[in-house]
């Protein structure tokens, strides 16, 4: 059975070491708003965007500078590719794909791979409900590709790279959908409907 | 002015109960997390945005997010005269006991460097505007994923007439013998704000300690059950 | 939120890039919440929200929410104009209602958008500031207090319709021996008519009404037109410029959205 937790709510007799739970030494418990799934698995519903080796993310170049890149990637600090990371060169608003190298202890992030995206419009979508965007197994995202284009790179820091030739309009709308959605069962079906009769329309 | 009368407060209700209260998250499109609370006649906004980064830089903290709390009252927020914008003593005041509540409640190690604002606009004021905006503040730090280790709400108890009441509404607070504005935690049941003023025995107080943590009980549920309809979407319907 | 959650300086980076984009989308007739070019957000008026005052609205474009409300006091006349009340509007861009306001007196923007609001009132001569007078040296000055809850975009619009909602909602206190009563009143303050603002943007060659904050910010120009019925009772050209047939089409459009918003304002 899926239940709503709150912070202070616990979610399991032994520590963790998961994002957005703490623990008293014995049992851990939730920090934020979350759902406690069928397996008892904790599921924030609400996070700001915490960064994770590995990540996939989208960005924004906000500085440049002989030694690499300032890039905006929805933390409070910003994302740093350094220049030996890249062989391109980038300017000021280019939008980027990157990959998060290093997270240190006072919240700085060091990109790499980072790849130039074209002409395109970056949305800001909550990042705990990335997950649901993509679908399992990429469900969700092939799905929405098929009507609103290819043109669509997901960071999972929340920002959304949608390109020029692709239906912005209706990419929007369908996040949206998700977005206020993204809590409840059946998701992708109830998309697939949406995105059927927006044809239809 | 008699404020009690054979049980009965001014506004008819009993010494333990409590004004309606009506919690509403996710009402300002643009913010991080928000939240709307309508208590008795205090109508407050809450607007929470961050962690972000800090400004001024040199503010920052490489160990943690710093908390800043701007509290303020609306100028037409009294039936009285046309109050002045801008902060007073008072609304400095208030700020800052707000702030430690939850300087002491967010995990801020979480984001260190940053800030976390949070902004309260008292925009109808009826007595206990600094407790209703504690709840309204925790709702909208919970809607912005701000983690935090308790859920939190204010409750004011106090004396009126000699007898012990909950939740004091703007006669009680002007004309009461006693005020003690508290906040208190849903899990831990702690005390992360404590003001008083007035004249209260030791066990006046602990009988309206005992009475505020029964009270709260029923204000944190509130917190939730608005947090649980804003995430199961019952109310919102989707726009094309 | 899906939002651009973008600040000011990311505003300056991608300004092309974003006006850009946003052409080629209007170049396939639509905007990006899926709109036509005329027309207006969901507009809806909630009346008397806020009790302590003696008027209050909140009007909503949109997601846009703005509230007004409206205080009495017993002031002291302008010396020119010593048979008539004083009506005041400020306005506050709280930092509650969006990432882009900060704490502090008002900023220019605030200033402005109060200023336009209160010329639209005056022109209009909506209220009779002579009906306030209560004696020599004493007349009741009126404070309408502008609050962006929201901004979601088109701030000047949503102002001047909470402006006038709040008016129309608006009670006169009772006066005794030249001193109000709280909470007493005579009656509602009499409006001759309800100015309505509209305000057009302009990106490349198209013309958009109500523009939301996306669209704001990559305006070529931007006007705001107050209009009541049968007069343009204010206009504010707040960006780039405009020929004179585009200004007599914009104010064309004006009339026609601001009548429409009037009948709201009738019908509620």
């Amino acid at each position: 059975m899926r239940k709503f937790v709150f912070p202070g709510d616990k979610i399991s007799d032994r520590v963790l070491k998961i994002p957005y739970v703490y623990s008293d030494g014995k049992a851990s418990y939730a920090e934020a708003i979350g759902i406690l799934d069928s397996q008892g698995r904790y599921v924030p519903l609400e996070s700001p965007y915490l960064p994770q080796v590995g990540d996939q993310i989208v960005g924004i170049i906000t500085g440049v500078k002989p030694i690499g890149y300032k890039v905006d990637i929805n933390t409070a600090g910003a994302g740093f590719l350094h220049s030996r990371e890249t062989r391109m060169r980038f300017h000021l608003g280019d939008f980027i794909v990157a990959v998060v190298k290093m997270v240190d202890e006072a919240g700085n992030v060091d990109l790499k791979e980072a790849r130039r995206l074209p002409r395109g419009k970056v949305i800001d979508f909550p990042s705990s409900k990335i997950p649901r965007l993509i679908g399992r197994h990429s469900s969700m995202i092939n799905l929405i590709k098929k009507y609103a284009g290819e043109d669509i790179v997901i960071g999972k820091n929340g920002y959304i790279w949608i390109g020029e030739r692709a239906n912005i309009p209706l990419f929007i709308s369908v996040a949206k959908f998700v977005e206020v959605h993204a809590p409840q069962e059946g998701l992708t079906d109830k998309v697939a409907n949406m995105l059927s009769k927006m044809k239809r329309e | 002015m008699k404020l009690i009368e054979n049980g009965k407060r001014l506004d008819g209700r009993g010494l333990d109960e409590l004004r309606p209260i009506r919690i509403e998250v996710g009402i300002i499109s643009e913010a991080d997390g928000s939240a709307y609370v309508e208590w008795g006649g205090n109508k407050i906004l809450c607007g929470v945005y961050g962690p972000r980064e800090c400004i001024p830089r040199h503010e920052a903290n490489p160990y943690s997010a710093i908390i800043r709390v701007r509290y303020m009252m609306a100028p037409f927020a009294s039936y009285e005269e046309h109050g002045r914008m801008g902060p007073t003593r008072r609304s400095i005041e208030l700020s800052k006991v707000i702030r430690n509540v939850f300087e002491n409640l967010i995990v801020k190690e979480r984001f260190p460097n940053t800030q976390i604002d949070i902004y309260l606009d008292v925009l109808q004021a009826e007595g206990g505007t600094r407790t209703a905006s504690i709840t309204a503040a925790a709702a909208a730090l919970i809607n912005a994923g701000i983690p935090m280790r308790d859920v939190v709400a204010g409750i004011a108890v106090g004396k009126a007439d000699g007898h012990i009441i909950v939740d004091l509404g703007k006669e009680e607070d002007n004309f009461g013998e006693s005020d003690m504005p508290l906040a208190i935690s849903r899990k831990d049941k702690k005390l992360y704000l404590i003001q008083m003023d007035g004249l209260l025995t030791k066990e006046e107080i602990k009988e309206a300690l005992e009475k505020a943590e029964k009270a709260v009980e029923s204000i944190h549920a509130k917190q939730l059950e608005a947090l649980e309809r804003y995430y199961k979407e019952e109310k919102r319907e989707f726009k094309w | 939120m899906v939002g651009d959650g973008m600040d000011d300086l990311k505003d300056v980076i991608l300004y092309h890039m974003r006006r850009d984009v946003m052409l080629s989308t209007l170049r396939k007739g639509t905007r990006y919440d899926g709109r036509p070019f005329d027309e207006y957000r969901e507009i809806k008026i909630e009346y008397g929200p806020i009790k302590t005052a003696e008027g209050s609205a909140i009007a909503h474009i949109g997601n846009t929410k703005v509230l007004a409300a409206a205080k009495f006091e017993v002031v002291k006349p302008f010396a020119d104009r010593p048979d008539e009340g004083v009506l005041t509007v400020n306005s506050e861009f709280l930092p509650t209602a969006s990432a882009q306001f900060e704490s502090g007196p008002p900023d220019e923007n605030s200033i402005e958008l109060a200023r336009v609001v209160d010329r639209g009132i005056r022109s209009a001569e909506s209220v009779d500031l002579k009906s306030f007078f209560i004696e020599e040296e004493k007349v009741l000055g009126l404070f309408l207090d502008i609050f962006v809850l929201d901004h979601a975009g088109n701030l000047f619009d949503a102002a001047a319709l909470a402006a006038i909602a709040c008016l129309k909602n608006t009670r006169m206190p009772k006066i005794e021996e030249g001193e109000i009563v709280r909470k007493e009143f005579t009656g509602p303050l009499k409006l001759k008519n309800y100015p309505v603002a509209t305000t057009l943007a302009k990106i490349a060659d198209y013309w958009l009404v109500d523009p939301s904050l996306d669209e704001d910010k990559v305006a070529d120009s931007l006007i705001t037109i107050t209009t009541v019925e049968g007069h343009v009772c204010s206009m504010q050209k707040r960006e780039g410029a405009l020929t004179k047939e585009e200004l007599l089409d914009c104010i064309d459009i004006a009339f026609k959205k601001g009548n429409k918003i009037r009948s709201i304002l009738e019908r509620d």
